[in-house]
């Protein structure tokens, strides 16, 4: 059964990245074209455009969650293509805890960084 | 941080949206076929047998246009962007 | 090695004796071949006239025992049911079935195959224990419930399907289109209930999400059992099940009113 829940949420977490890693593409590559996600005018990535989004807390909530479904969807395609290539059964046991180590250790600097960033957008003059 | 403006990031840009277009509606194809939505129902097989394989070939096709459409709209783009 | 005329076919076969410390090696076959000879014909022809060491398994000849399965000219199929003119005006080249050991010539040891076939519980499960031992009735199943399963129970257990998939020769541990295809079958059958079992099985590591939907299985079934529609309608069955949205079958009792219809009617016999 674990092996159902780890594949259902592989599915899902990829409909939502596809949400999420859209507006992303959007966000940096046709803002200019758009017209949106630039406040300020110009191209989205310029530093005034970036404290101008970066106040809003939805964009915190986008990113983290845009972070956490593309840890979870990366490291189960990387385990996924390492237990088909064949590895001993005592040795995928091991796998599974390291994934999970690494994928919260990225997942806390990411939500690190961001709410860093949240806090410079909102203090910055 | 010049490399950020050089040409062969912009490149490397294009390269990975292209890999998400394709990575994305190949992704979408997958989740309706190994859901089962079109690989149609059970039936009598009667010779010469078709497989279900044949039946989710048109959503392979469609897929691989709206990637190619997609890169090609993104490559426009990051071409001007490269100039 | 010369042919005399337009219906000599060369056979090419895939040899290997694990007595002896040599490695497998080719051995070349000239057989005069007629229109409407099958593969196992030919194979019998050298046998019994120009090599008797030659080993091979067969038995109905027919299509229905699935004893027959080998690579035949890089496609895994049955012996028996493919004619060689069909395929080849000069060459055939035949070797054993791949993604299985050898026992010997073209002898597979399927041993493999049927151990993952037992593990997925490929019998009828339902708690009625005194009416599974000792039956009173038939239990009933309308036309409909039949075809959910029908074209799944066609399976001969060749091992073609096995042969063919790519995941499995990467993986020999993967539980393989046979044995996943049999699971769908128990598990849509309205006599079993028996899902909760299975589901153990075929959601491990080795099991139905492995598969990657190349489809060969399905290209190569002799019998148009279709594997490949069967896991991906196994994979529905598990993520809706995990989901808690898989709709539960009405328990089947034996000759009793289901769903609103009728009791079928028994004919008194004089």
């Amino acid at each position: 059964m674990q092996e159902t829940k780890y594949w259902t949420w592989h599915m899902i977490s990829g409909v939502i990245i596809l949400i999420l890693l859209g507006i992303h593409m959007i966000t940096n590559h046709l803002s200019s074209l758009l017209g949106w996600f630039n406040p300020l005018g110009g191209e989205s990535t310029e530093w005034g455009n970036l404290i101008e989004r970066g106040k809003l807390i939805i964009y915190v909530i986008m990113y983290v969650l845009l972070l956490a479904t593309v840890l979870y969807h990366g490291f189960y395609g990387c385990r996924k293509i390492i237990f088909e290539l064949g590895i001993s059964y005592r040795y995928k046991k091991v796998t599974n805890i390291l994934f999970i180590i690494f994928g919260v250790f990225l997942f806390i600097i990411g939500c690190l960084a961001t709410f860093t960033f949240y806090i410079i957008a909102n203090t910055a003059l | 941080m010049g490399f950020l403006h050089a040409p062969y990031f912009a490149a490397g840009e294009f390269l990975v949206f292209a890999a998400f277009s394709f990575h994305a509606f190949n992704g979408i194809r997958l989740i309706l076929i190994e859901l089962g939505f079109v690989v149609g129902k059970a039936e009598e097989p009667i010779y010469p047998y078709t497989s279900s394989i044949s039946k989710q070939r048109p959503v392979m096709i469609i897929a691989m246009i709206i990637t190619a459409i997609f890169v090609a709209a993104g490559g426009v783009d990051f071409l001007w962007l490269m100039n | 090695m010369t042919r005399q005329n337009k219906s000599d076919i060369v056979f090419h076969v895939r040899r290997y004796n694990p007595e002896g410390n040599e490695k497998p090696y080719w051995q070349n076959y000239l057989v005069h071949t007629e229109t409407g000879m099958t593969v196992l014909d030919g194979l019998m022809e050298i046998k019994e006239s120009q090599d008797p060491t030659l080993n091979f398994r067969s038995s109905c000849g027919m299509g229905v025992c699935g004893s027959c399965g080998m690579l035949i000219n890089g496609r895994p199929a049955l012996a028996c049911s493919t004619q060689i003119l069909e395929i080849t005006d000069r060459d055939l080249t035949i070797a054993p079935l791949p993604n299985f050991d050898i026992i010997k010539d073209l002898v597979p040891e399927l041993t493999s195959l049927f151990i993952k076939h037992s593990s997925v519980y490929p019998y009828i499960l339902n708690n009625e224990k005194d009416e599974m031992d000792r039956p009173t009735g038939e239990f009933y199943q309308d036309q409909q419930e039949l075809i959910e399963y029908l074209q799944f129970s066609y399976c001969i257990k060749c091992g073609i399907c096995m042969a063919a998939c790519p995941t499995l020769s990467t993986d020999p541990e993967y539980l393989g289109p046979q044995a996943l295809t049999q699971a769908y079958r128990y598990n849509r059958d309205s006599r079993d209930e028996g899902f909760n079992v299975r589901k153990e099985v075929v959601s491990d590591t080795n099991g139905v999400f492995k598969c990657h939907y190349a489809g060969e299985c399905s290209n190569v079934c002799p019998k148009g059992v279709d594997p490949a529609r069967a896991i991906q309608l196994l994979k529905r069955e598990l993520v809706l099940d995990y989901l808690r949205m898989k709709k539960t079958k009405v328990k089947c009792k034996v000759c009793e009113k289901r769903n609103g219809s009728p009791k079928p009617e028994i004919p008194e016999t004089t």
